[in-house]
């Protein structure tokens, strides 16, 4: 019943999602026109570039805050992030690395047993909120972790932490 | 590859020449020489050749020139043309096969000959011939057409580019109707060859030298002007016996214009000497033959050039331009082209006009002929197939492969200016944004403990190893559609030439993925 109880359930992060700002004016133009692979998407305003060796995909506005997602770790992300201000600053721009924060953890655990929703649901009245017509899972919060627990029938966890 | 590399010198052969040709005005109204745009052209051609991106342009220009024509034969030949890329005639042949019997008018197949036809042609009696330009020309008699590197009579309609200026029935029609009946209508006559050399457009200064349309009276002449480039064309010795009884179209007299070094040029086309200033009548319907073969006059296509009072004036230029030696054609050419400039008659304005268009040789040779021709209107709607209007795809468009929009181009100057702003007060607010973000941080990493320690994040770098944009394979193209899911792409490209392994290749759609 209570996610992630047993030591021994893997729980894989899938995703971890940081921003950072680099103090200063970036002109995408300049980043989409020089930089090595990056997507230009002026229809949004901005940037997207994506790194191979921290698998990273980051989006670069001009006011100089980006958003990195992909990274399987909190360490990956930071270490991307900062090879992504570091590229931006051999474009020539004055980066700073400022203000790196993660936003958001997503992990993904399976419990080897099924769970019964409905059950589930009434047993945690306040916490967990089960609606079947708008998502087959219930969604478990816990307010001091700031976390979303997604809980399917069959077991899967979807862990959403976010700050 | 051997198809993509045959078009793919035609293309650029196309281009090449067309960039000369609509520079040409320009180049002129900045008062510079032609040479300018001749020797740009050497020098772009051969560049081009030198890539190696193209297989055999050599090759390809050369035959072009030379072989590329356009051949009307009228329907009721009753023959089976082969068609252009079938063997029309062997390299090492000399016939033209299925060319036989007379035409008559009606309807006109129409084929060109294959690139790779090599002379000598022999194109049969009876066989109208149509130049690049439109022009029609009826072989009576079995013609040869050669490629004669000096001294040798290049017959060859053969030799325009297979660019058409016009349609050829229209003139067709039109020219036998003005032509025949009047034997001796000073414009029309043919001008022979001076018009197949004019109208094709091989910026060569090909001037075959049997091109000059030296008429007997009241038959039509056959246009051999070859366009070659470097083989001048010259009438065979042989020619003479009918040729000098005919009337050379410069004997329209009057202007001979003195600096024509005609004359001396002149020189390779032993019948055709004599009569050449002198005021004969003015062949409307001259006989020209070749090799011994006569040919009847050409029905001018290209009516659009205007009936230049000054016959005369025109045969100079033509002669002037028929040149057995290429070299020699050439600045016998300028210095026709300036006296025909010179005289500045009202037909010759419409000429020049009409004629900047074209190459220098082909002009000269042309103005000449739009002296001489009464054209009429209705000639002049031939619709020009090439130039503005050409359909072919340019060799180098827009590379748009991604969706490089250019939307903040307007704020590339304002942007350094606002960078320094930025970062003025980045420097400024620095303090603040630390007491601030390290509020906002709530267990999680420190924020800015380690700002500027990004200088030092040489380890952080790296990974920009592969120098993607120093590969030679380069596609240059416009994009249809580029999609991506995840780290598959997509490309949807068109109407673009790609370089790889250092050959080029045109497509007008390519379909492409790749992972990331």
């Amino acid at each position: 019943m209570e996610p992630s109880n047993d030591v021994a359930l893997d729980i894989i992060i899938t995703n971890v999602v940081a921003v950072f700002r680099t103090r200063c004016h970036l002109n995408l133009r300049t980043i989409a026109l020089e930089g090595v692979n990056v997507i230009y998407k002026p229809e949004y305003g901005k940037v997207l570039m994506k790194l191979r060796k921290p698998r990273i995909t980051a989006s670069i506005w001009s006011s100089g805050k980006i958003i990195c997602t992909g990274a399987t770790s909190e360490e990956e992300a930071k270490q991307g992030a900062r090879r992504l201000a570091r590229t931006l600053q051999k474009l020539g721009f004055k980066v700073r690395f400022a203000d790196f924060k993660v936003v958001n953890v997503l992990a993904v655990c399976s419990m080897p047993f099924a769970i019964r929703l409905i059950d589930f649901t009434k047993k945690n009245r306040p916490i967990a909120s089960y609606e079947p017509e708008l998502h087959p899972a219930a969604t478990y919060r816990i307010k001091t972790l700031k976390a979303t627990i997604q809980i399917f029938s069959t077991g899967s966890l979807t862990d959403l932490l976010g700050i | 590859m051997l198809s993509n590399s045959n078009n793919l010198s035609k293309l650029y052969l196309s281009v090449i020449e067309d960039v000369i040709e609509n520079m040409r005005e320009l180049i002129l109204d900045e008062g510079l020489e032609d040479r300018v745009l001749e020797v740009l052209k050497q020098l772009w051609e051969s560049k081009v050749m030198q890539s190696n991106a193209v297989d055999g342009l050599a090759l390809v220009k050369n035959t072009i020139n030379s072989s590329n024509f356009v051949l009307q034969l009228p329907p009721n030949y009753g023959q089976n043309f082969t068609k252009p890329t079938a063997s029309m005639v062997n390299p090492a042949g000399q016939n033209v096969q299925s060319f036989t019997t007379k035409n008559n008018g009606g309807t006109l197949a129409t084929f060109s000959l294959p690139p790779g036809v090599t002379y000598p042609v022999q194109i049969p009696a009876g066989v109208t011939l149509q130049t690049a330009s439109g022009q029609l020309y009826k072989v009576n008699v079995p013609v040869m057409v050669t490629q004669a590197p000096a001294g040798q009579c290049p017959l060859p309609p053969s030799q325009l580019q297979p660019r058409q200026r016009v349609p050829v029935v229209e003139r067709r029609d039109l020219c036998s109707t003005s032509l025949q009946p009047a034997p001796v209508v000073p414009s029309t006559v043919p001008k022979t060859m001076a018009p197949l050399k004019t109208e094709p457009f091989t910026p060569r200064p090909v001037a075959c030298p049997n091109a000059v349309p030296q008429t007997t009276e009241q038959k039509p002449l056959i246009p051999l002007v070859p366009l070659r480039d470097e083989k001048p064309v010259v009438p065979q010795p042989a020619v003479q016996p009918t040729v000098q009884g005919n009337h050379v179209l410069q004997s329209e007299a009057p202007p001979v214009q003195a600096p024509f070094s005609l004359h001396t040029q002149m020189s390779f086309q032993p019948p055709y000497q004599p009569p050449l200033y002198k005021s004969e009548s003015p062949f409307d319907s001259g006989h020209f033959t070749l090799d011994g073969i006569d040919f009847d006059s050409p029905k001018p296509i290209d009516m659009s050039l205007t009936s230049a009072s000054t016959q005369m004036q025109s045969l100079q230029v033509k002669m002037e331009t028929v040149l057995p030696d290429g070299s020699a054609f050439g600045a016998s050419k300028v210095a026709a082209e300036e006296t025909v400039r010179q005289e500045g008659h009202g037909g010759t304005a419409d000429m020049s006009t009409h004629l900047e268009g074209l190459p220098l040789d082909a002009s000269k040779l042309e103005m000449a002929l739009l002296k001489d021709y009464n054209y009429n209107d209705a000639l002049a709607d031939i619709i020009q197939l090439d130039g503005p209007s050409d359909s072919s795809s340019d060799v180098e468009e827009f590379e748009e492969e991604m969706g490089g929009a250019i939307g903040e181009n307007d704020f590339l100057g304002m942007m350094t200016a606002e960078a320094l702003q930025a970062l003025q007060e980045a420097e400024e607010s620095s303090d603040d944004g630390k007491s601030s973000s390290g509020d906002d941080s709530v267990g999680m990493d420190e924020v800015t403990v380690e700002e500027d320690p990004l200088n030092s994040g040489d380890d952080v770098s790296e990974q920009d190893v592969p120098d993607l944009f120093d590969t030679n394979n380069v596609i240059v193209c416009q994009y249809d559609k580029i999609h991506r899911s995840k780290n598959r792409w997509k490309f949807y490209l068109k109407d673009g030439v790609m370089c790889y392994g250092g050959k080029d290749y045109v497509f007008s759609k390519a379909v492409g993925e790749a992972e990331w």
